[in-house]
C-alpha cells in the first residue's frame, strides 16, 4: 500500500472515509474534490482509503452453522415475567395512595378551615333563597335608609322569619335598621318593607357583622361561599353612605342581573359543610388499608420474583 | 416479508412470526458475531443468545430498523462476551501506546499468536486470517462500525441505530479504524492473493 500522508488532520481523514461511502453533503463532497485535483495528498490518502475498505470487504460472509431458530423452551421465561411489574406498580401507588391520605389526616389546616369559612356563607345563601321564596315571583322594591347610627349595612342575611316587621312574612329580623331586607329584587314598587326602630331579636340574622350580607349587591355576592368571607370592606363602605341619609338603592338596569346571580344560590354551602366530618372519620382507615395493600402486593411481587429466579 | 406484521405478531407472543424474522437476519448477526469474538462456538452462542433477548425485549422495539436494533443486541452480546473474557485472570491486558492511546491490545489474539509475522498469518488463514488479525487489533466499538459498514454493507443510519450513537460518532469510529486497518494490513501487503494485489496495484 502507500505510504501515509501524514499531513492529514483527523477530520479530513474522516471527511475523506465519508466521502468514500457518499455520506456527505454537496458542500462538502465539492470541497473534497477541488482539493482532490490540487492535493496530492488527498489524493493518496483516499486512495490507501479506497483500498483498504476494498480489502475488508473481501472478507466472505460465511454461513451460519445452524438455523438460530427459538423454541418454546427457550422463551418460556418471557411471559411468566410481566405479571411482576404490574404488582410492583400496584404496590407503589397504593403506598402513596397511603402516605397522601396520612398527610390528609394529619395536616390541621385541609379540612377544618373550609368548615368556619363556609358557615356563614352558607347562612346568608340560605336567608337569600328562602327570601326569594317568601317574596315569590313578584320582585320586592328595596328602600334604604334609617337611622343612620344603626345601619350595618343588610344585616338580616339571616334575618328570616322574625315577624317583627310590618311586614306579615317577618323579613324584618335582620340588622337593626330601616332597611330591608333584598336589595337584590328591586323591580316593583309595589311591596314596601318598613322596619321599626326596635331591634328585632328574634331575627336569625340579628347578626354580627361579620356576617352581614354587604350594603350594595355586587358581583361578588357569590362569592360568600368562599372560605373566607369578604364583607367587611363592604360593610364599611355601606355604612358611610347610610349616614347620609337613603342612599341605596338598585338601579334598574341592575336588579335583573343581580336577581340573576342571587338565583345562582342554592344549598350548595350545606352540602359542603356537612361531609367534612365523615370525610375524616373515613382517611385514617383508608390510608392503613392503603398501606397494608401495599405491602401485601410487595410481599406478593418479591415472592413471584424469587420463584422465577430458582 | 412483510416485516412490520411479523414483528407486531412476535410481539404478541407468536414465535413461528418470529422464526420467520431470526431466518432472515441470522446470517448477518451469526457474522457480526463472529468477526466480533473471532471464535465460531463463541459466535454461535453469541447470536443464540442474542435472538433469545430480542424475542424476550420485543416490547422495547418501536419501530424504525428492525435489522439495526436485532444487530444491536448481537453487539451488546458481544461486548458482554468480550468483557467475561477479557476479565479472565490468565489473560495479559496492556495498552497499546498509540496516538489515541484508548485501545486495549486484543487479549483473544494475543493468546493465539503474539507478534507474528505476516507469514505465519497468512499460513493459516491467508487473506481472511489476516483481515481478521487485525480486526481483532482494533477497539471493540471500532471493530462494530467497521464490521458493520465494509463487511456487512449497513449505512452509517442503521450503525447509528445499532450502537446507540450519532452519526458523527459512526463517522469518527469508521475513519478511525478504516486507518488502523490500513496499518495493520500493510504488513500483510506481499502476501495478499496476486489478482487481488494487481487490482489494488492498478487503482494506485
Amino acid at each position: 500500500m502507500n505510504p501515509k500522508p501524514r499531513q492529514l488532520s483527523p477530520q479530513e481523514w474522516q471527511l475523506l472515509s465519508a466521502y468514500l461511502d457518499n455520506q456527505v453533503s454537496p458542500g462538502e463532497r465539492t470541497q473534497i474534490e477541488k482539493q482532490l485535483t490540487s492535493n496530492a495528498a488527498f489524493r493518496q490518502a483516499v486512495e490507501s482509503l479506497r483500498q483498504t475498505r476494498t480489502v475488508i470487504r473481501s472478507m466472505p460472509m460465511r454461513r451460519v452453522p445452524h438455523n438460530f431458530t427459538l423454541t418454546p423452551d427457550m422463551v418460556k421465561v418471557r411471559r411468566k415475567w410481566s405479571i411482576i411489574p404490574a404488582l410492583r406498580l400496584s404496590s407503589a401507588f397504593a403506598a402513596i395512595a397511603s402516605v397522601v391520605l396520612f398527610a390528609l389526616q394529619l395536616l390541621p389546616g385541609v379540612m377544618k378551615v373550609a368548615a368556619p369559612a363556609a358557615a356563614p356563607a352558607a347562612q346568608d345563601a340560605v336567608a337569600l333563597s328562602s327570601a326569594e321564596e317568601a317574596v315569590g315571583t313578584e320582585p320586592a322594591v328595596i328602600y334604604w335608609g334609617g337611622p343612620p347610627a344603626e345601619a350595618k349595612g343588610m344585616g338580616g342575611g339571616g334575618g328570616m322569619g322574625g315577624g317583627d316587621g310590618t311586614y306579615p312574612g317577618g323579613m324584618g329580623g335582620g340588622a337593626p335598621d330601616t332597611f330591608y331586607g333584598m336589595p337584590n329584587v328591586a323591580a316593583t314598587p309595589a311591596i314596601q318593607f318598613e322596619i321599626p326602630q326596635p331591634t328585632s331579636e328574634a331575627g336569625v340574622g340579628a347578626a354580627a357583622p361579620a356576617e352581614s350580607m354587604p350594603a350594595e349587591p355586587t358581583p361578588e355576592a357569590p362569592m360568600a361561599m368562599a372560605p373566607q368571607p369578604t364583607q367587611a370592606p363592604e360593610t364599611t363602605r355601606s355604612a358611610e353612605e347610610l349616614q347620609n341619609g337613603p342612599v341605596l338603592g338598585l338601579r334598574p338596569q341592575d336588579s335583573g342581573k343581580v336577581i340573576a346571580e342571587s338565583q345562582s344560590f342554592t344549598a350548595e354551602p350545606v352540602v359542603e359543610d356537612e361531609p367534612s366530618l365523615p370525610v375524616r372519620s373515613l382517611l385514617l382507615p383508608a390510608a392503613v388499608g392503603l398501606a397494608a395493600l401495599a405491602v401485601i402486593i410487595a410481599v406478593i411481587a418479591v415472592v413471584l420474583s424469587k420463584k422465577q429466579r430458582l | 416479508m412483510d416485516e412490520v406484521a411479523l414483528i407486531r405478531e412476535a410481539q404478541l407472543g407468536d414465535l413461528d412470526s418470529f422464526n420467520r424474522l431470526v431466518l432472515h437476519y441470522q446470517e448477518l448477526a451469526y457474522n457480526l458475531a463472529l468477526r466480533m469474538l473471532n471464535d465460531e462456538a463463541s459466535a454461535e452462542d453469541a447470536t443464540q443468545t442474542a435472538f433469545i433477548s430480542a424475542y424476550n425485549h420485543l416490547d422495547s422495539f418501536r419501530g424504525g430498523s428492525f435489522k439495526a436494533w436485532v444487530m444491536r443486541m448481537v453487539t451488546n452480546t458481544c461486548y458482554d462476551e468480550l468483557r467475561r473474557i477479557k476479565r479472565r485472570p490468565t489473560t495479559p491486558l496492556e495498552p497499546i501506546n498509540d496516538e489515541d492511546d484508548e485501545e486495549i491490545e486484543s487479549p483473544y489474539w494475543m493468546a493465539d499468536d503474539h507478534n507474528p509475522t505476516p507469514e505465519q498469518a497468512l499460513d493459516r488463514r491467508e487473506l481472511e486470517g489476516a483481515i481478521q488479525h487485525c480486526l481483532a487489533d482494533l477497539p471493540d466499538d471500532f471493530r462494530a462500525v467497521v464490521i458493520m459498514v465494509d463487511v456487512e454493507g449497513f449505512d452509517y443510519q442503521e450503525v447509528s441505530e445499532a450502537i446507540g450513537k450519532p452519526l458523527g460518532t459512526v463517522k469518527s469510529r469508521l475513519a478511525r479504524a478504516r486507518l488502523k486497518m490500513r496499518d495493520c494490513l500493510q504488513g500483510y501487503w506481499e502476501l495478499l492473493p496476486a489478482n487481488f494485489r494487481l487490482k489494488l496495484e492498478e487503482r494506485a
